[in-house]
């Protein structure tokens, strides 16, 4: 330990002030504290460095002050913290329980920093990982006793230890949402599907009386709802609640009946999904429970020959390993893959139902609906599949007209170089010769006449130079285009292949030219 | 008493020092290597890695990623990139950027995307450099996809380099592998309405080693003490957490033809009505394959050079797992330069 160390606490600690100042809303309270504490601070360094040539741990006595003062200071902190700052939990009395404490405070301050630079998805990952050390450290203590103390055996671990911690910590890893009492879930979503057919059956003769009882229905519910087993449920609520209530009340009969089917289906499907789920969490649950009891059982033996116990860090990495090969090794059989599957399937049905019921609601309503949309999709993707065929077979026509030329006449290079031809001059070569013939199609541009082709929808500053290099300035010239024009536009800037014919440039130029005679 | 203190002021300088870089971070940049966009249809964009000097090899490489997640792998950070050092090494270096698809793609399929965007990229490249052939690397899905085409057009593929390619999907125990062939993708490609989300195909990644996502931030404040090694790290974070949706019906066809039905090993596989036969693949092939890759084992990896006709055939093993192919420190110092060299040697 140097002089620099100490430095380096100095500026953490001027940091710090910073920061809690800075979050602070009671800026005037907290500054004193710190400035005299630092003043402190300052007095004793120059003194202890003096007095011990930078070895601190020589001197007890000092180190005995400067640990006391810490001490105070932490007192002061937490007090102004839990004011200004965050909720201190309970500290305990003497300087090394707070330096505890403060350590832990300070883990979770840059933590919460840390996990603010992690990309949004992952924020979760990085709590679940800071949870789960936290139960860990929580339970470190218990753990350390019961093992020095011979409390091995499996039942005398799971008193101590929490199941349901356990399991909300592996629910996490596995991004399980948790599932306590199966009966409860059930129950559950049977009686919400009860109400929403109750509510669906009434709605479409449309009173309005009877919208508000379902509105109220639904309220209920989902005020009752606790489990957070039913992100899925909640949507339906939520849509059915909020978005198509009103339109409910104007679709036809048959639609009431494609309706409640449908929630009947749903009904089915989902409680598959929550069934297949529980199964699921359950194999894992248990696979991994071994986990905890088996190494406890060997810190004991180790413990009984060396007298030590791991350290945390230790215990804590070596047990995050043993759990997934736990889970991973249940992963592997054969039950797990089809219970996942099961899972899957079940769930991805209820979402079908869901989608589908939607569409029938809406059907009789002036929206594009999914289904719809989809068609467009197709369509457009098999517009493209032909188009990719006809250049293809554009192409090799071309090749083949070209390839009996260049016999013919070998002299004259094959212009408008085809993209298929198997050889082809480097790309300087064609450029000048077809940019000429272009030219020749659409004419020069006028002696210092210039637009600002960027007007042109599809043409951005990068692509009006590349045509100002061709010899393309002005909206004359592009309205003059044609098929064939951007055809040999494409093969001298091939990186914007399509885009003239796709914005149909010339018929903008047009316009162009129109509204620039006007002005 | 001195270990006490010591203890203490470790700590509170571990905390200066990650407080300050944490801080100091405003912005996380992967895929910085200078490029340009030479070709363009749709959301898929063909980059050129722009360079000073002549490269040793005429033949230019276009390396094809998979569709799960982002090339920017290849090119995380500057000390650690697959794709600056292969510049280096003197090859000139193309990448086809998948792009991010919508539901308006849900029916873009296998054959668009290997017969159309694959083929289109291949010739223009061949155009601007006035070549018939062009170098091939495919990696992970997209090395399936090279495969695929070489097999298709071997006239146009002059060198064919696959990393961590998985060809044979039958014999192997990975657990991706046994979860997908019993899968019921018909059924999920509709309910997720034809586009399967990023964050499905990661959760399945993630599964494979539950707690490889926590694992990773184990002694995070030792990470952030030092500026690099953090930047490092949200780096990574940034790339594992920029994944795009894969098309609904390349999805279905990857797994059901490939993952269930194993259909290109067995020689059935068919495309845009062709019967695609890896014997026709005849240019010289380079096949990696990393030791401890648990996304795509070895043993999906391997068959590849028994599967193809190619005289010229070479099968490299790295020592490490599936990401570590492209920016573990052994890449940067062994793989690019082996990989550079086979190219060069064969670019006559």
């Amino acid at each position: 330990m140097n002089w620099m160390d100490f430095n380096k606490t100095g500026d953490f600690w001027k940091a710090w002030q910073d920061s809690v100042n800075g979050a602070s809303s009671q800026r005037q309270a907290t500054t004193d504290p710190m400035k005299d504490w630092w003043n402190q601070q300052e007095r004793f360094w120059k003194d202890a460095m003096e007095k011990t040539t930078g070895m601190l741990g020589n001197q007890p006595d000092l180190a005995k002050q400067w640990q006391d003062m810490q001490g105070n200071f932490m007192k002061q902190w937490m007090d102004m913290a839990q004011q200004a700052v965050t909720k201190t939990p309970n500290m305990g009395t003497g300087p090394s329980d707070m330096w505890k404490q403060f350590a832990l405070q300070t883990e979770t301050w840059y933590a919460d920093a840390f996990k603010n630079k992690l990309p949004e998805q992952l924020r979760p990952h990085f709590q679940t990982y800071m949870d789960m050390y936290k139960m860990f450290t929580t339970q470190w203590e218990n753990i350390q006793g019961m093992v020095k103390n011979g409390l091995v055996e499996p039942k005398m671990i799971w008193q101590m230890v929490n199941p349901s911690q356990y399991a909300d910590a592996v629910g996490k890893v596995m991004g399980f949402k948790p599932m306590k009492d199966l009966d409860e879930v059930t129950r559950q979503a049977n009686q919400f599907f009860e109400q929403m057919r109750e509510a669906a059956m009434k709605l479409f003769p449309a009173a309005e009386e009877q919208a508000l009882e379902m509105n109220e229905a639904f309220t209920n519910w989902s005020n009752q709802q606790t489990e957070q087993f039913f992100p899925f449920l909640k949507s339906i609520k939520e849509a059915m609640n909020h978005n198509l209530e009103p339109y409910l009340q104007v679709a036809g009969d048959d639609t009431q009946t494609e309706v409640l089917r449908s929630l009947k289906e749903m009904q089915f499907s989902y409680l598959a999904y929550i069934h297949h789920s529980s199964k699921l969490q359950k194999m894992v649950l248990d696979a991994g429970a071994q986990v905890l009891p088996t190494m406890m059982q060997e810190a004991r033996d180790s413990f009984n020959k060396e007298h030590e116990m791991p350290s945390f860090d230790t215990f804590f990495t070596d047990y995050m390993n043993r759990l997934e090969d736990a889970i991973v090794e249940t992963m592997h059989t054969e039950e797990y893959t089809a219970t996942q599957n099961e899972v899957l399937a079940s769930g991805a049905k209820s979402k079908m139902i869901y989608d589908e019921m939607l569409e029938n609601i809406f059907k009789d309503l002036p929206f594009m609906t999914k289904r719809e949309a989809d068609d467009l999709a197709k369509e457009t993707t098999q517009l493209r599949r032909r188009v990719r065929d006809l250049e293809t077979r554009m192409e090799n026509a071309t090749a083949q007209m070209n390839g009996s030329a260049a016999k013919a006449t070998p002299k004259e290079a094959p212009k408008a170089a085809p993209k298929a031809a198997a050889k082809v001059a480097p790309k300087v070569e064609p450029v000048a010769s077809s940019s000429e013939e272009m030219i020749s199609r659409i004419g020069k541009a006028e002696k210092g006449a210039a637009d600002d082709l960027k007007e042109i929808k599809g043409i951005g500053e990068k692509l009006e130079g590349m045509l100002n290099e061709i010899g393309i300035k002005t909206y004359k010239q592009v309205a003059k285009m044609d098929d064939a024009v951007y055809v040999m536009i494409d093969d001298l800037i091939p990186a914007f292949k399509g885009r003239a014919k796709r914005d149909a440039w010339a018929v903008q130029a047009k316009k162009l030219l129109k509204t620039k005679s006007l002005v | 008493m001195a270990n006490w203190t010591d203890n203490i002021v470790e700590k509170v300088n571990t905390a200066a020092d990650a407080i300050k870089n944490i801080g100091d971070i405003n912005e996380v940049d992967v895929a910085t290597a200078p490029r340009e966009v030479v070709w363009e249809d749709g959301k898929v964009k063909l980059f050129h890695f722009t360079r000073e000097d002549k490269p040793k090899a005429k033949t230019p490489v276009i390396i094809s990623y998979a569709l799960v997640n982002r090339w920017a792998m290849m090119d995380l950070q500057p000390d650690r990139s697959f794709i600056r050092k292969m510049i280096s090494e003197g090859i000139d270096v193309y990448v086809i950027d998948w792009g991010y698809p919508t539901r308006t793609d849900r029916y873009k399929s296998m054959e668009d995307y290997i017969l159309g965007d694959l083929n289109n990229c291949v010739d223009y490249v061949r155009k601007a450099h006035g070549i018939d052939k062009v170098n091939l690397l495919g990696v992970c899905q997209g090395g399936t996809f090279s495969l695929i085409y070489s097999a298709l057009y071997p006239n146009k593929i002059k060198n064919l380099i696959t990393m961590v390619t998985p060809v044979e999907f039958a014999d192997n125990d990975g657990l991706l592998f046994k979860w997908s062939r019993k899968m019921d993708v018909d059924t999920m490609v509709e309910a997720f309405g034809g586009l399967i989300p990023g964050d499905f195909l990661n959760s399945g990644f993630d599964q494979l080693k539950p707690m490889n996502k926590m694992r990773k931030y184990f002694g995070f404040n030792d990470v952030a003490k030092d500026k690099a090694k953090l930047m490092n790290f949200l780096r990574m974070e940034k790339w594992v957490s920029d994944s795009p949706a894969q098309a609904g019906e390349t999805y279905r066809k990857f797994i059901k033809d490939l993952y269930q039905q194993n259909k290109l090993a067995e020689g059935t596989f068919e495309l845009g009505g062709q019967v695609v036969d890896l014997k026709k693949i005849d240019m010289p092939v380079l096949t990696i394959f990393a030791k401890d890759d648990h996304i795509v084992p070895p043993d999906s990896t391997k068959p590849i050079n028994k599967l193809i006709g190619s005289k010229d055939k070479e099968l490299l093993e790295f020592p490490g797992g599936h990401i570590g192919v492209f920016v573990g420190s052994r890449s940067q110092k062994m793989l690019s330069p082996a990989v550079a060299q086979w190219l060069v040697d064969r670019d006559k």
